[in-house]
């Protein structure tokens, strides 16, 4: 106690306590409206095809890795005076170790792209949600037309702020009553061919231009999706018919009741790889996402800090854990049974 | 009430497993990265592949809730 | 599945969009930077080979400089000692031609001293004899008493002495 009350960690204390009392009082922000699908931006469609936050995000995900690495490939020294080529050459090199000390150097070279695109692109994916700010530059609109559309209940009010227009955090919740209205409403609206448009919006909410590309499960049971059957695909191109023996032993084996458990386990436990894959990456960063706004909406400065630190490390290790799933399972279907043949 | 409170359960519930299962993995592997550091990459490396796998029960726990609170359990409404 | 967000087209997105990346990277950038890697390894192999080859050359190269000049130095060594050698014998054989010549004169010396001695010896047995003769004479002439005989021969043993 008698340390805290010398000068200076007194005024650090002070400081601290002063700024988040500050940020209580007169910085309240808002909670974005927590959603699971990737929100479609309004007004944004190519033909029937809604642009979605998440889709922005994936394809500035893409620019990112590519123009870094062309960036980096572009002047190939071999004293390399760029710092990129210098951060993709140890890259490459860490991970091709990596991959030689689990699967050999072999499926290591095959299959380095395929890790290395993964990781480049789950990492820009997921660190897009530490970018401050990314998740309240938006669309503004009415409450109303978001229930309609995605089941949105609290809005806020708005306020003018020079050109622009923001949110305040005067929550506007949706009383039953008013959820009845607004489907009415809606129904008469789509009767007579418009578009449904409230008169007097009760509340807004924003929908942000880009919001993380892996908080979307679209984009993650994608992958997961691409990645069990290419390894499927890749096993059967090196193994053959030995390859489908491990799904079908029964057939092969006579009809063994424990055989035919093996492979019904063989088999869930595809579907187990491609639920687990998508939603541990989609879960985590879903779930840093909606701390990082919790945090900024107890306390808006200082306390998401910490946070921050703790996200970019779990992106990391997310986007990672993935690559080298992945690489695990191409290893492992093309692995063949060990009676087959001696290693 | 049952809406609020079962997503709430099953994560909770779901995460008590895989929280003492990461636990007692990483204290094995730290305890052999100390016995013998030369080895301490490949034990990492492993450690972080088992801590997948058993954060992997966690995530069914999560979906689980996910789908309780943004679909609904059937029959409930 | 609608509620989670699920939707066949997104999906099919992604997918298409993951596919193009892993294409282009794998078309443009990792064959390049593999290849840049290897080179570079190749190249590093090739250049501590030459190194090593360079040293070991350099070794001999100093082995065989090393050989030679313990010749040269050897060969010094006993030139050194083959000079100081004819050295010791010529200063030898000064040393005795010296102690031959000082004998030599030494003996001529007493020789020639030997002479002289003899040479005066004889002189002075002449003049003894002359003498001699001469007071034989004198004494023959005066006729001889005892006297005189004895004054006479303390003349002429005076005079001998005096001489």
């Amino acid at each position: 106690m008698s340390k805290l009350l010398r000068p200076k960690p007194l005024a650090f204390t002070v400081g601290i306590l002063a700024v988040i009392v500050i940020s209580l009082v007169f910085f309240r922000v808002p909670l974005p409206t927590i959603l699971l699908p990737g929100e479609a931006i309004p007004g944004l469609a190519i033909g029937k095809f809604k642009i979605t936050n998440t889709f922005v995000a994936t394809i500035i995900a893409d620019i990112v890795v590519l123009v870094l690495s062309f960036l980096a490939v572009r002047q190939m020294q071999d004293v390399p005076e760029s710092k990129l080529q210098n951060i993709f050459e140890w890259v490459y090199e860490i991970f091709e170790g990596m991959l030689t000390d689990i699967g050999g150097k072999e499926k290591a070279r095959a299959w380095i792209g395929v890790f290395l695109t993964i990781l480049l692109f789950l990492l820009a994916a997921n660190w897009m949600e530490l970018i401050p700010g990314i998740d309240s530059i938006g669309v503004i609109e009415p409450v109303e037309v978001a229930y309609a559309e995605k089941g949105v209940n609290v809005g806020y009010e708005i306020q003018h702020f020079w050109l622009f227009e923001t949110l305040t955090n005067k929550q506007v919740k949706l009383t039953p009553a008013d959820m009845e209205e607004i489907e009415k409403e809606k129904e008469e609206a789509e009767s007579a061919g418009e578009v449904y448009h409230p008169h007097n919006p009760r509340g807004y909410v924003l929908t942000p231009y880009v919001r993380a590309a892996t908080t979307d499960l679209n984009l993650t049971i994608g992958l997961a999706l691409l990645v069990v059957i290419w390894s499927h695909v890749i096993g059967f191109r090196r193994l053959g018919g030995k390859y489908a023996r491990r799904f079908a032993m029964p057939v092969i084996t006579g009809m063994k009741l424990v055989d035919i458990f093996v492979g019904v386990l063989e088999f869930i436990s595809e579907f187990a790889k491609i639920i687990s894959l998508s939603f541990r990456l989609f879960g985590n960063i879903f779930a840093g996402q909606v701390l990082l706004f919790v945090m900024a909406f107890l306390v808006s400065f200082l306390l998401p800090l910490p946070f921050f630190g703790l996200e970019l490390f779990a992106g990391f290790m997310q986007a990672f854990v993935f690559a080298i799933l992945t690489f695990i399972y191409f290893e492992q279907a093309t692995h063949s049974h060990a009676g087959d043949e001696h290693h | 009430m049952v809406e609020i409170l079962s997503p709430g359960l099953a994560i909770g519930l779901g995460a008590i497993g895989p929280g003492i299962g990461i636990g007692l993995l990483v204290m094995g592997a730290l305890q052999a990265m100390g016995r013998n550091p030369e080895v301490a990459g490949e034990i990492r490396t492993n450690m972080i592949l088992g801590i997948v796998f058993a954060e992997s029960i966690a995530i069914y726990a999560l979906v689980v809730a996910l789908l309780l609170l943004f679909v609904g359990a059937p029959g409930l409404k | 599945m609608a509620a989670l967000g699920l939707n066949f087209n997104y999906l099919l997105s992604y997918i298409v969009n993951f596919f193009l990346l892993y294409f282009l990277l794998k078309k443009f950038v990792f064959p390049a930077i593999s290849q840049m890697l290897d080179d570079r390894k190749k190249r590093i192999a090739e250049g501590l080979t030459a190194a090593d080859a360079a040293r070991r050359e350099a070794e001999e190269e100093r082995k065989k400089l090393m050989a030679q000049l313990e010749a040269e130095r050897a060969e010094a060594q006993q030139r050194v000692a083959a000079a100081s050698a004819q050295a010791e014998k010529v200063k030898e054989d000064i040393l005795a031609q010296a102690r031959r010549e000082a004998e030599a004169i030494k003996t001529s010396a007493i020789e020639e001293a030997e002479a002289e001695k003899q040479r005066i010896l004889a002189e002075a047995h002449k003049q003894i004899a002359e003498l001699a003769m001469l007071a034989t004479e004198r004494v023959v002439r005066e006729g001889l008493d005892e006297k005189t005989q004895h004054k006479i021969i303390e003349d002429f043993l005076s005079q001998v002495s005096l001489n």
